[in-house]
């Protein structure tokens, strides 16, 4: 390099002079940085324990599917529809890491004083709980959508999967329509009590009742108190099994010990989850804009 | 430049009046906001960034409303609450990039900035650790990184120096000041040590029960109108004496200075008194060491506009 090209570039902080891209890049760096902390990254290992449980438990299960397949596929027949039921795994997953990781990220952010920064961004209290709410989701339909779509990809190529392109395109259509809807209500009612609840272990604890217990109401008020079956559109948990299989085209069940919800029209499913999501969102941003900014 | 303007700013919780009519114009540099606690600060520091709507009145922020373009003004604004709650597990690094992006500032440029306003507010070295094992004293320097990495036009701090022994308190102060010189950030501080506030801003605003009770520049209210100070080597009762002979109201505190009130409102009264004071000395054959206008100090402003009982 000659003398003439030589330059001295000023270090330290000086005027910002460049460009500021506005509340959407706002929205989306929140977006990315919570699908970051929700996986633990960049923090403590304990912190990325729960998604390694929680992609274990769902994960697994489709690992252990493709050796089967695999090993037996030329050998003996192996049913596509195992796939199909592959969601009661991904299901545990999605549960777990409803309860332990939704309360981590928006509790901490208020307990931890970034909510009054990030109000104090150009994020609005909509964005912000758009962005975590989207956050949250985007997880939860990973947690089944991935290994039910290696799944379908690894059976097709074995020939036991659909059998042209016309049905693989319905295969993943149906796959990502029904991880959708399975991980709906689980997103709506953590981000709901999450939003009323102050501390991460209050938070765990009622989502988990809340996913967990109406299950055993509602069967028990059907079935031995005659209630009719639309009741259970109040068990969270069936509902959205319930449109999941619907969703998948996976046989629905009958008879005794079968939550209600399988036998109630897939239009009055389909209204209730959309009328649960929209109701727990609506009071997760009445809440968030009642919050004040902690000084 | 304007930076903050308000006319008949009313804001309502309920049945209570928070803010009852504030007018009141921030400029450029260092500007105090006082008020005893339930005066309105925190009210009105929430109109200003734009989050609660204001009932009547109107309030423009760096010429925009914050009501109708809240994520606009916040974009141009720079926060530190006065809380010390910050993520234990985030290095400063990534909190200060982490805010200055979601201020619009592209990746690289956040992180580029993000380490040099640590070094520049003395956490260089400490830009890696985690949040949570820093003093009371980092933690406000990481605070006060945050609020102007993306280089904000106006940054409102809430007790900046809340937490601190009184060395930290004079380099805060300092870094606070350099900050609004060298780089031309203005600032808004929130704030109980009026000592702190009359030391480094250039303006105050006092509220009192939702109102303004004063405003204006720190010098134009701490000087002038009560009195002169008068200072002699030695008999300065002889000298309050000469003075009350001719009229006015003195009063020697020691052996060395002299008190004199009645310096009145008017520009004459306060040069008349000052001809009163010289002519004095001359005649008594005095060593006269000063003459200066009373010093009314913040503290005094501000307990004189809160009414009995109040005051923080």
């Amino acid at each position: 390099m000659s003398d003439a090209q030589a330059q001295i570039f000023e270090g330290g902080f000086r005027p910002y002079t460049g460009p500021r891209l506005g509340a959407r890049l706002s929205t989306r760096t929140l977006y990315t940085y919570s699908l970051g902390r929700l996986l633990g990254r960049k923090r403590r290992f304990r912190s990325k324990l729960i998604p390694i449980a929680s992609a274990v438990v769902s994960w697994v299960g489709a690992i252990g599917l493709i050796f089967w397949a695999a090993l037996f596929a030329l050998i003996i027949d192996v049913d596509f529809d195992t796939v199909r039921g592959y969601y009661r795994f991904a299901w545990i997953g999605i549960v777990l890491f409803s309860i332990l990781a939704t309360p981590t990220l928006l509790t901490t952010d208020r307990r931890s004083g970034l909510l009054s920064l990030y109000l104090a961004s150009p994020l609005s209290r909509t964005r912000y709980l758009g962005a975590q709410t989207m956050a949250i989701h985007t997880l939860l339909v990973a947690l089944s959508l991935v290994p039910v779509l290696i799944l379908g990809i690894v059976y097709t190529a074995l020939g036991v999967g659909p059998g042209n392109a016309g049905d693989f395109a319905i295969f993943v259509l149906r796959a990502i329509a029904a991880s959708i809807s399975l991980a709906l209500l689980p997103t709506a009612l953590g981000v709901a009590i999450c939003s009323a609840a102050r501390r991460a272990g209050i938070a765990m604890v009622l989502i988990a009742l809340c996913l967990l217990v109406p299950q055993g109401i509602v069967n028990l008020l059907v079935e031995v108190a005659g209630a009719p079956a639309e009741l259970g559109v109040l068990d969270p948990m069936n509902l959205s099994w319930s449109l999941t299989k619907r969703s998948f085209a996976l046989p629905l069940e009958s008879g005794t010990g079968v939550s209600p919800v399988e036998s109630v029209a897939t239009w009055v499913v389909v209204l209730a989850t959309l009328g649960w999501s929209a109701l727990l969102g609506g009071f997760a941003l009445w809440r968030y804009r009642r919050v004040e900014v902690e000084r | 430049m304007v930076i903050v303007e308000s006319a008949g700013v009313v804001k309502r919780f309920g049945s209570t009046l928070a803010l009852d009519g504030v007018d009141v114009t921030i400029g450029e540099g260092i500007t105090g906001l006082l008020g005893a606690n339930g005066a309105g600060k925190t009210t009105l520091l929430t109109l200003i960034l734009g989050l609660r709507e204001r009932d009547e009145g109107d309030l423009r922020v760096l010429g925009v409303d914050p009501d109708s373009a809240g994520p606009e003004v916040r974009q141009r604004l720079g926060f530190s609450p006065e809380h010390h709650h910050l993520p234990g597990d985030m290095t400063a690094a990534d909190l200060v990039a982490h805010i200055a992006r979601l201020h619009g500032l592209p990746r690289v440029q956040a992180t580029q900035r993000a380490s040099d306003t640590l070094w520049e507010v003395g956490l260089g070295e400490e830009r890696f650790r985690p949040i949570g094992t820093m003093s009371t004293g980092q933690l406000q320097r990481v605070k006060l990184a945050q609020a102007v990495a993306h280089h904000p036009e106006l940054v409102i701090l809430d007790e900046p120096t809340d937490g601190l022994d009184p060395m930290q308190r004079t380099d805060m102060l300092a870094l606070i000041s350099r900050l609004a010189a060298e780089h031309g950030i203005n600032m808004l501080i929130s704030s109980h040590h009026l000592t702190e506030v009359e030391r480094v801003c250039t303006s105050v605003v006092m509220l009192e029960a939702g109102r303004v009770a004063r405003a204006g520049r720190v010098s134009d209210l701490t000087v002038g109108g009560a009195g002169l100070v008068v200072e002699v080597y030695e008999r300065a009762a002889d000298l309050a004496a000469a003075l009350s002979g001719a009229g006015f109201e003195a009063r020697a505190e020691d052996d060395e200075v002299v008190r004199v009130a009645n310096a009145g409102e008017a520009r004459g009264a306060e040069s008349a008194c000052a001809d009163a004071v010289r002519d004095a000395v001359a005649d008594l054959g005095l060593g006269l060491r000063s003459l200066l206008p009373e010093h009314v100090s913040l503290a005094d402003v501000f307990t004189s506009s809160q009414p009995e009982g109040g005051g923080s």
